[in-house]
């Protein structure tokens, strides 16, 4: 017996010594007798653990940018995400791209395709396709790469990106699984190709700039079969970088594309550490760990840096307007003059100073500042407790009402604040609204049952132009059932459908315009609330940073240079 | 022996069927729609009920149960929504970075709680009887992520003497296994304490000491291998402990284990993910328990032999 005793208590003596060991030298050898599991995956992981620069990887990481991310991204196939393209936008490149101006409106501009010309009759495209670009395999572009892409994007399983192809002749049929073929995509050469509308779609070029139809090569993407995205080595693109290494909630590696036919990036590349911990992302950003916050993530700290590093928060639109919404199918919301009582009794700038430092612009529509189309002229909406009670009282609502305001449990902070600050807006005129607080799921089912009385929350586009606002809220009736807006004029929604197609761009503007003033300012259909800013902090070595164009808060790391 | 553990190996059957039972009705009862989570705000109906029948979201929850169980016997528990990998894969490549973390903070907790116990022990009710008793009172009440909090603000963000977050080097586990160690080592601590008080006061402690050995001699050899024994099958059962612990230390410290997954999943409802990790832990905590069983009877022949 007390020989056993003394040989258990030595084991474990002797277990603790070599992991004690390991952790003083930086070895590799862990041993995991102890924790009772697995042991041969856990000494090779270990090993690798020790290295010095780049863990896993063998990359040697010096001079690149480190930036965080919250979590990791779903997958770097944006035929499959509608959200993670961090990674995408700077691994691919689209047809088109789309530059702001200094002031503030848009343009598109070749990228892939280095010219183009549009049909009369405004349905058939002529792309050109850029001379020698090369994908990251070494495989240069061709007609058929596009063609195989766009292909790709309607119909491989889980495709969610098809929307902004559903206009060219032949989606449907490829959504459905009923063609194999793209009907209305026509190779002409190599470098020439044509794509035919089914109808007349002025926001085409603009679709075709979003990540989501960037540019695959046909036959890297088809060996890699569902692993493209997922595994680094197999996902090529012709972009400025190259995916290099994705560590689950580790961190992924961009490395500079030396061929890149805008000139390779002045980055040797990119470390993107999955930092769940927001609190932990302030320290490591102020202690050097990053050079890239996206300030998003840390709400509460941005006054603070601000005042801190004066010259570290880099600041741009972000192309999204922040909504209040009044289900049109709930009692008294069916009243306009309530929904504009209710319009009126929301002090916006208020609830934008206390929650966002006044770091943003106040909306009266539904286009926000940048965006094509926003018109500065639209009719004021003022702050007017008093005008309010008025509305309210001709309604036939003197006392107020009881109505409901849903939260979304996983929004960011300063959202659910926000609804407590209109809440308590709405109780000065006599309304007594009730915050109810639901997890996102539910939350999300609720409002697209089409039965949440109130929400607020921000809709930013896809691309940029006035249709990816309007026809998403106010395009067809299971577009404002879905957003539980319940938004009753037909008449008004097949002018919205009809606008689509209009190709005069001056015509259009005027259109969308006009139903914008129509919807928000004559019918109250929604509170517009504000467009945000959209603050970065940025270390001191980094040089040359912008906020992109678009409202996707992902970052464009070429251009950026370090200035060690 | 053999018998025993066979025994063991055979309750652990049902209780593994109602863990999976009982998380896979969990997830499901709980109301809204993971492919509407998993695909955020830009996509269109249409897509969202396709992805669905796609992935079998649209049968009845007996089939989806009976296949999924079916799957799981062969060793493949699904594909998770949110990572597009298969689930074993996954928990396969982050299981060694918790076992790394649970490994440094087991050493921790056993190095520093078997010493303090046998210093506060020695010294009793003397000055540093307290003081350390007091530093175990501290380990054992608080809990694990306020630890890692303090650890964390203190030594890496104030004094910078650690990174403040991530994965690598070895320099980057000392306060992540600090942090889920300390608990452990309060309770090694108190235990170990108080065993070897009570032991010193036998007979054979006396004798030892009236046939002249020192005082070191004494508790080396002779008290502490008694004392020890409830000590030892307690850090086998701190297994489970440590897993949970290493949920929160995982996410504050940014290091891509089992907890970090198990955390994803739930923010994602990532329901095959989810599954797999609590199977993984449930797994893994019955080899715990098991091991915790075999050692006491090892060392206590008293229970060998009448069982």
């Amino acid at each position: 017996m007390r020989k056993r005793l003394s040989l258990v208590l030595a084991a474990v003596m002797a277990v603790s010594l070599a992991a004690a060991g390991c952790g003083g030298n930086g070895g590799g050898e862990t041993t995991t007798a102890a924790a009772g599991g697995e042991t041969s995956a856990a000494g090779e992981s270990s090993a690798a653990g020790g290295s010095e620069t780049a863990p896993g990887s063998g990359i040697d990481t010096t001079g690149f940018l480190v930036a965080s991310i919250n979590s990791d991204i779903q997958t770097a196939d944006v035929h499959k995400t509608t959200k993670d393209y961090q990674i995408p936008m700077n691994i691919y490149d689209c047809l088109v791209s789309i530059e702001v101006k200094d002031d503030g409106s848009s343009e598109i501009v070749p990228a892939l395709a280095e010219s183009w010309e549009i049909s009369d009759d405004a349905l058939t495209y002529t792309f050109h396709l850029r001379e020698g670009v090369t994908f990251h395999n070494g495989e240069t572009l061709t007609a058929d790469d596009v063609e195989y892409s766009f292909t790709r994007q309607l119909s491989t399983d889980g495709a969610v990106n098809t929307d902004f192809l559903a206009q060219v002749a032949g989606a449907s049929e490829l959504i459905e699984g009923s063609a194999d073929t793209l009907a209305g995509f026509e190779k002409i050469d190599d470098k020439t190709f044509t794509i035919t509308l089914s109808e007349a779609y002025a926001g085409f070029l603009a679709c075709l700039s979003t990540p989501g139809c960037s540019i695959y090569n046909a036959k890297a993407t088809e060996a890699a079969g569902d692993q493209f995205g997922l595994d680094p080595s197999l996902t090529v693109g012709t972009g400025p970088f190259k995916f290099a290494q994705w560590t689950i909630n580790d961190q992924m590696i961009l490395v500079r594309n030396e061929d890149y036919w805008k000139g390779p990036s002045a980055l040797p590349g990119v470390l993107l550490k999955v930092v769940p911990d927001t609190e932990t992302q302030r320290m490591m950003f102020e202690n050097g760990q990053l050079d890239l916050i996206d300030m998003d993530y840390l709400p509460d700290a941005v006054d603070d840096f601000t005042n801190r590093f004066p010259d570290q928060i880099i600041s741009g639109p972000r192309l999204g307007t922040t909504y209040f919404t009044m289900n049109q199918n709930i009692e008294p919301f069916n009243n306009v003059d309530v929904r504009k009582a209710v319009q009126m009794a929301i002090d916006r700038q208020a609830i934008l100073d206390a929650m966002y430092g006044g770091r943003g612009q106040l909306e009266n529509g539904i286009f926000p500042h940048g965006l094509y189309g926003f018109n500065e002229n639209l009719p004021e909406i003022t702050y007017d407790p008093e005008a309010a009670k008025a509305l309210l009282a001709q309604a036939g609502y003197p006392n107020g009402f009881d109505m409901e305001i849903a939260a979304d449990s996983s929004a960011a902070d300063a959202v659910n604040q926000a609804l407590e600050i209109i809440q308590a807006q709405l109780a000065e005129i006599g309304i007594n609204a009730e915050i109810k607080t639901m997890d996102e799921s539910t939350w999300l089912a609720t409002r697209k049952a089409g039965e949440m009385g109130s929400f607020m929350s921000t809709w930013t586009a896809d691309y940029n132009d006035p249709d990816n606002f309007i026809y998403t809220f106010f395009g067809n009736a299971e577009n404002t059932k879905l957003r539980s807006l319940n938004y009753p004029d037909t008449a008004i929604m097949d002018r919205v459908q009809k606008a689509r197609s209009i190709v005069d761009p001056d015509e259009r503007v005027a259109e969308y315009r006009a139903l914008e003033e129509k919807i928000i300012s004559e019918d109250a259909a929604w509170v517009p609330m504000y467009s945000r800013l959209h603050p970065f902090a940025v270390s001191k070595r980094v040089q040359g940073f912008t906020v992109a164009w678009n409202g996707l808060g992902d970052v464009f790391f070429y251009g950026l240079s370090l200035s060690e | 022996m053999i018998k025993n553990i066979l025994k063991r190996i055979l309750i652990a059957i049902p209780v593994l069927i109602g863990v999976v039972l009982i998380i896979f009705i969990m997830l499901r009862i709980v109301p809204g729609d993971p492919v509407t989570t998993m695909m955020g705000e830009h996509v269109n109906q249409a897509v969202i009920d396709k992805v669905s029948r796609e992935m079998g979201l649209d049968q009845p929850l007996y089939v989806q149960f009976f296949k999924y169980v079916g799957n799981a016997l062969k060793g493949d528990f699904g594909t998770s929504y949110r990572l597009n990998r298969n689930v074993t894969k996954i928990i396969l490549e982050a299981f060694p970075n918790t076992v790394k973390l649970s490994v440094c903070a087991a050493v921790i907790a056993w190095l520093i709680g078997i010493t303090a116990g046998i210093v506060a022990a020695i010294n009793q009710n003397r000055i540093l009887d307290r003081l350390f008793m007091g530093g175990a009172l501290a380990g054992v009440s608080m809990p694990v992520f306020m630890i890692a909090l303090v650890l964390q603000y203190l030594f890496a963000f104030k004094l910078k003497w650690f990174p403040v977050s991530g994965y690598d080097s070895l320099i980057y586990m000392v306060l992540p296994a600090i942090a889920l160690g300390w608990n452990s080592a309060g309770s090694i601590a108190r235990m170990t304490r108080s065993n070897l008080v009570e032991v010193m006061q036998d007979d054979y402690i006396r004798t030892a000491r009236a046939k002249g050995l020192m005082e070191s001699g004494v508790i080396i050899g002779h008290a502490l291998k008694n004392a020890m024994l409830p000590v030892v099958t307690m850090m086998a059962l701190q297994i489970s402990s440590m897993l949970s612990g290493a949920v929160l230390t995982e996410s504050v410290f940014g290091i891509p284990g089992i907890g970090r997954l198990a955390v994803n999943a739930i923010e994602n409802r990532d329901m095959p993910l989810l599954q797999g990790t609590v199977i993984f832990t449930t797994i893994l905590v019955i080899i715990g328990n098991m091991i915790a069983d075999m050692l006491y009877s090892v060392l206590d022949p008293r229970i060998r032999e009448g069982a």
